[in-house]
C-alpha cells in the first residue's frame, strides 16, 4: 500500500479507524439494549411478586389465633360465626370424648372440666364434633360445661370463605 | 462513554429485591392459615332463666327441632306465645323464617334453640347461623 492510498483510507470510512469505532460501538449498543430488556423483565417480576405478597397478607389469616381441628372430623360450615379463640376444647369423635387430645369417658367429663377450669385461665368451653354427630352425644358436654362452671359454651364451625 | 457507565451504575440492582420477595412469598405460603375456624357463642338457656326474669321481658324466638326433622318456631313473651309456625322443610328456609319473625318483632334479641336427641350438629349450626343472620345476637341452647 503506498502513502497516497493510506491517506485516502484514513480520510474515508474505510480503514482501521472505522473498524475500531464500529467494533466498539456495536457491542456497546447490544449490551445496553440487553441490560434494558433484562431490567424491564425484572421490574415486572418484582411487581408480580409484590402483588403476591400483598394478596397473601390480605387473603390469608396471618395472626389469627391458632385453633386446631382434630383430624378426621368435618366441622359444619357457617357464614355468621365469630372468629374462634383459644379455649378449653372438648372433641367428640366416633363415640369418644377428648379434652386437649386426651381421651375421657362420658362420666369423667365434669370432673376433668372442673379441674381444667381451676387450673387454667380459660373460662370458655369449645365443642368440636363432626357435622353428622347427633346432639344426644353432644348434650353431655354441654351439661358438663355447665356443671363445671364454664361461662360460655361455643360450638366450633368452619367459617365460610369471603364472609 | 463515561456518561453511559454512570447510567449503568445508577440502575438499581433488582436481584436482592426479588430474593427478599421470594423469601417473603415462601414464608407466607408456609405459615398461612387458609381455613378459618369460627364459633357460635351460646348462652345456656338452662340455669340463666332466673337472671332473665328480673330484666324487662322482650319477645324471644324459640326454635324447636323435632325428631321427624320438622322445625317449630314460637315467639314467646314471658309465658305467652305471640305467634308460632312449623316448617316441614327442615332447616332449608331458616334464614327467611327468622328474618320474617325479626321484622314482625324488631325488639327480639334472644333466641333459644331446643334440639331433639337425633338433631345433627350441622342442622344445629345452620339454625344458629340463620338466627345470627336475622340479627338476633343472643342464642341460648336448651340441653336435653
Amino acid at each position: 500500500m503506498n502513502i497516497e492510498s493510506q491517506k485516502i483510507m484514513s480520510q474515508s470510512h474505510v480503514g482501521p479507524n472505522w473498524i475500531h469505532r464500529v467494533g466498539k460501538l456495536r457491542p456497546k449498543q447490544g449490551i445496553q439494549s440487553m441490560a434494558l430488556e433484562s431490567g424491564l423483565t425484572l421490574t415486572s417480576l418484582v411487581d408480580a411478586f409484590t402483588i403476591m405478597v400483598i394478596y397473601l397478607l390480605v387473603a390469608t389469616n396471618i395472626g389469627a389465633p391458632d385453633v386446631s381441628v382434630r383430624a378426621g372430623i368435618e366441622l359444619p360450615v357457617a357464614s355468621h360465626a365469630v372468629l374462634a379463640q383459644p379455649a378449653t376444647t372438648v372433641v367428640y369423635d366416633s363415640g369418644s370424648y377428648y379434652i386437649d387430645e386426651a381421651k375421657v369417658s362420658k362420666n369423667q367429663l365434669v370432673e376433668k372440666l372442673s379441674a381444667l377450669l381451676k387450673s387454667s385461665k380459660e373460662k370458655h368451653l369449645t365443642v368440636q364434633a363432626d357435622k353428622k354427630a347427633e346432639f344426644e352425644d353432644l348434650n353431655p358436654v354441654v351439661l358438663a360445661g355447665l356443671q363445671a362452671g364454664f361461662e360460655e359454651v361455643r360450638f366450633a364451625v368452619i367459617q365460610e370463605p369471603g364472609k | 462513554m463515561w456518561q453511559n457507565e454512570q447510567e449503568e451504575q445508577q440502575e438499581i440492582n433488582l436481584m436482592p429485591v426479588i430474593s427478599v420477595l421470594a423469601v417473603c412469598i415462601s414464608f407466607l405460603l408456609v405459615t398461612a392459615v387458609w381455613v378459618q375456624v369460627g364459633s357460635f357463642n351460646l348462652n345456656q338457656a338452662l340455669g340463666t332463666e332466673a337472671k332473665e326474669k328480673s330484666k324487662v321481658e322482650t319477645p324471644a324466638l324459640w326454635v324447636e327441632l323435632q325428631t321427624n326433622g320438622s322445625v317449630l318456631f314460637k315467639v314467646k313473651k314471658g309465658d305467652s306465645i305471640l305467634s308460632s309456625s312449623r316448617s316441614n322443610s327442615g332447616v332449608k328456609r331458616i334464614d327467611d323464617i327468622v328474618q320474617a319473625y325479626k321484622e314482625q318483632n324488631p325488639d327480639m334479641t334472644m333466641a333459644v334453640v331446643l334440639p331433639a336427641p337425633n338433631s345433627n350438629y350441622e342442622s344445629l349450626m345452620k339454625i344458629m347461623n340463620g338466627i345470627k343472620k336475622g340479627n338476633i345476637a343472643n342464642i341460648g341452647i336448651a340441653p336435653l
